[in-house]
């Protein structure tokens, strides 16, 4: 790792010749126009296969670990710990692979030590049911806009991408499950590391733009949000999300048809997705085709049933506990992470050392981040980098001189909105908003101190 | 490595001239205009995956209730729970996503679920 972490270092006297424009010819490779152009692949099928012949293997028998390449490793207490990287999903690179069907793909953490914005051949997937489109035709595809409307639209692609101003907005897209396989005691659900998460810049039109087209007729109070995914038994829920009328209103609400300047892969929604910055990505429903403007709140299960938190301050209950008033999912809060530093890594003695990663607030921009060589006694600011806007990630870099032995680091973000991540985990059944203060144990000097399991994301 | 490379260009702490480069909007703007006033249409190929469940008692009731939604990863990658959180789990699947199980089959996949508890990938086989 040590020599890793030098070699990188290099890199920074090296960066001022490339710019920007090295990261965006990155993103436009992945134009989907170049993706392989092939057979649709029939819905996975759902017969089984006959059991493989036993093979009277005892189940704890130890097997020699996977290659590294083969096989990610998630810091999950308990586990199991394991998942396959893969490089099979359309229009990615190499991912952590949660569930195959549906498509659920995690980043590999160190792709965020590599740049601000999150390249979407990285960029995590996750989708509820498995029917998710392989195909999307551009030219019949159509947006509707119906409910509550004076005049009901039925948009093109290209009705939308030049019939209204164009915005950009960088903003964070986080699950808001990310991080679930790290809640204690642990708790069913797609069990996530730290990077069900992504920053990029989307490019598309205002919400309110489209919905003012439309003409929002008295009485609305809600706007509903579908996209072409489907259930795949009959009668079970479509996966749809609500906003109030006023988010929806919102000038940052947008309906996005780029990322990172190209065309969004479509695991991560093509050809439109809403974006709702500063919010739980829960809401940024893919492959967007409806939008219907409700007269009654929502009652539909992804808001009346799942996607729910405690109403309490930072989504916290005490497990088993009942009786609790909960609320839809909504804000996000601020967070920070090691993009450099993993646990058990080992740190030369006595020499200065580098700690960077990166940082959101939520809701708001990033005030400060601080950072703790000795287990948050003592704090000291991180350098930040370029500021993209208030729901972008934000870089931070700190040089340190650790102590000898184990040496516990820490980084904490303070948000513009004066909040700051906590030290104590929240806790809630379903495992959301996660945003305790990120640790990471490393060994300075020698090896009298065994660096424990070697987290590696 | 030169991916790496590339990328960490826009790593701008502390170096002011990378923060000329960037100040006005670069090539990225541009190219993007490109690509924004029309969408080509787009075909993909899924990866499949027929995993069945893990070898021990019971293992065909689940192939049979449910690999129809997700793939047995999904159910294999959970933590060890308990078994009313296994139950709730299954009841779940039923109620709220119509999953055709047979009443008299919840009883099987519960135990075998209590019995694989978080069982590492590697010794799904
Ligand atoms: C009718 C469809 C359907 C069937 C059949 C089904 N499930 Fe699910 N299951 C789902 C959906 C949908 C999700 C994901 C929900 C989400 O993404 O929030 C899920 C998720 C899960 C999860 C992850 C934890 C969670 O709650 O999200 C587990 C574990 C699980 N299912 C177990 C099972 C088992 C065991 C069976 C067979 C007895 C089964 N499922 C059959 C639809 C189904």
């Amino acid at each position: 790792m040590s020599v890793c972490l030098s070699s990188r270092r290099r890199f920074l006297g090296q960066t001022a010749a490339l710019g920007l424009i090295g990261a965006s010819a990155q993103a436009w490779a992945e134009d989907p126009s170049e993706a392989p152009k092939a057979a649709p692949a029939p819905p996975a099928a759902a017969e089984s296969p006959a059991k493989p012949t036993p093979d009277g293997r005892p189940l704890a028998e130890p097997e020699p670990p996977p290659p590294e390449t083969t096989s990610a490793t998630l810091p999950l207490a308990g586990g199991p710990k394991d998942r396959p990287l893969t490089k099979d999903f359309p229009q990615k690179g190499t991912m952590i692979l949660q569930s195959t069907r549906p498509p659920v793909l995690e980043t590999p953490f160190k792709v965020f030590d590599d740049d601000v914005f999150t390249p979407n051949n990285r960029f995590y997937v996750s989708w509820h049911w498995g029917a998710v489109p392989i195909t999307v035709d551009t030219t019949s595809f159509r947006l509707a806009v119906r409910g509550n409307v004076t005049r009901p639209l039925s948009l093109s692609l290209s009705d939308l991408m030049t019939g209204f101003p164009k915005v950009e907005v960088a903003a964070v897209d986080q699950a808001a499950g990310n991080s679930r396989g790290l809640f204690q005691p642990r708790v069913p659900g797609i069990q996530w590391g730290n990077g069900a998460i992504g920053n990029a810049k989307w490019t598309g039109v205002r919400l309110r733009d489209v919905l003012d087209r439309a003409g929002v007729k008295p009485g609305t109070v809600q706007v509903r949000f579908n996209g072409m995914d489907q259930p795949v038994v009959p009668g079970a829920p479509d996966y749809m999300k609500s906003l109030e009328l006023a988010r929806a209103m919102n000038d940052e609400t947008i309906i996005a048809f780029a990322m990172n300047g190209a065309p969004l892969p479509l695991l991560n929604g093509f050809p439109l997705r809403l974006v709702v910055p500063g919010w739980y990505a829960n809401y940024w429903v893919k492959m967007l085709s409806d939008i219907e403007l409700l007269t009654e709140p929502d009652d539909n299960y992804w808001m009346a049933v799942a996607d729910r938190v405690p109403d309490t301050p930072r989504a916290d209950v005490a497990p088993g506990a009942v009786g609790y008033r909960t609320v839809p999912l909504g804000r996000m809060t601020p967070r920070s992470f090691f993009t450099n530093l993993k646990n058990g890594d080992k740190l030369p003695p006595d020499k200065q050392a580098q700690a960077r990663g990166i940082a959101f607030g939520g809701d708001n921009g990033v005030a400060r981040v601080e950072f703790s060589s000795d287990g948050g006694q003592r704090w000291s600011a991180a350098k930040l980098g370029m500021d993209y806007g208030r729901y972008s990630f934000r870089q931070w870099e700190t040089m340190f001189k650790p102590a000898t032995g184990n040496v516990t680091l820490m980084v904490r973000c303070t948000s513009t909105g004066g909040v700051t991540q906590p030290d104590v985990a929240n806790w809630n059944p379903s495992g959301l908003m996660r945003n305790v203060i990120e640790s990471v144990n490393v060994v300075v000097g020698g090896d009298e101190a065994g660096g424990d399991d070697a987290a590696a994301q | 490595m030169q991916q790496h490379n590339k990328a960490r260009a826009i790593r701008v702490l502390a170096c002011g001239a990378v923060a000329l480069a960037l100040a006005p909007q670069p090539a990225f703007a541009k190219k993007k205009m490109s690509a924004s006033e029309s969408l080509k249409p787009l075909t993909v190929e899924m990866p499949t995956n027929n995993d069945v469940f893990p070898d021990r008692p019971g293992a065909e009731t689940l192939d049979r209730n449910c690999l129809g939604c997700h793939s047995a990863e999904t159910v294999m990658n959970q933590p060890a729970l308990p078994k009313a959180a296994w139950e709730a789990e299954i009841e779940k699947m039923r109620t709220a996503y119509k999953a055709p199980i047979n009443p008299e089959d919840v009883d099987g996949i519960v135990t075998y679920l209590v019995g694989t508890n978080g069982i590492a990938r590697s010794k799904w086989r």
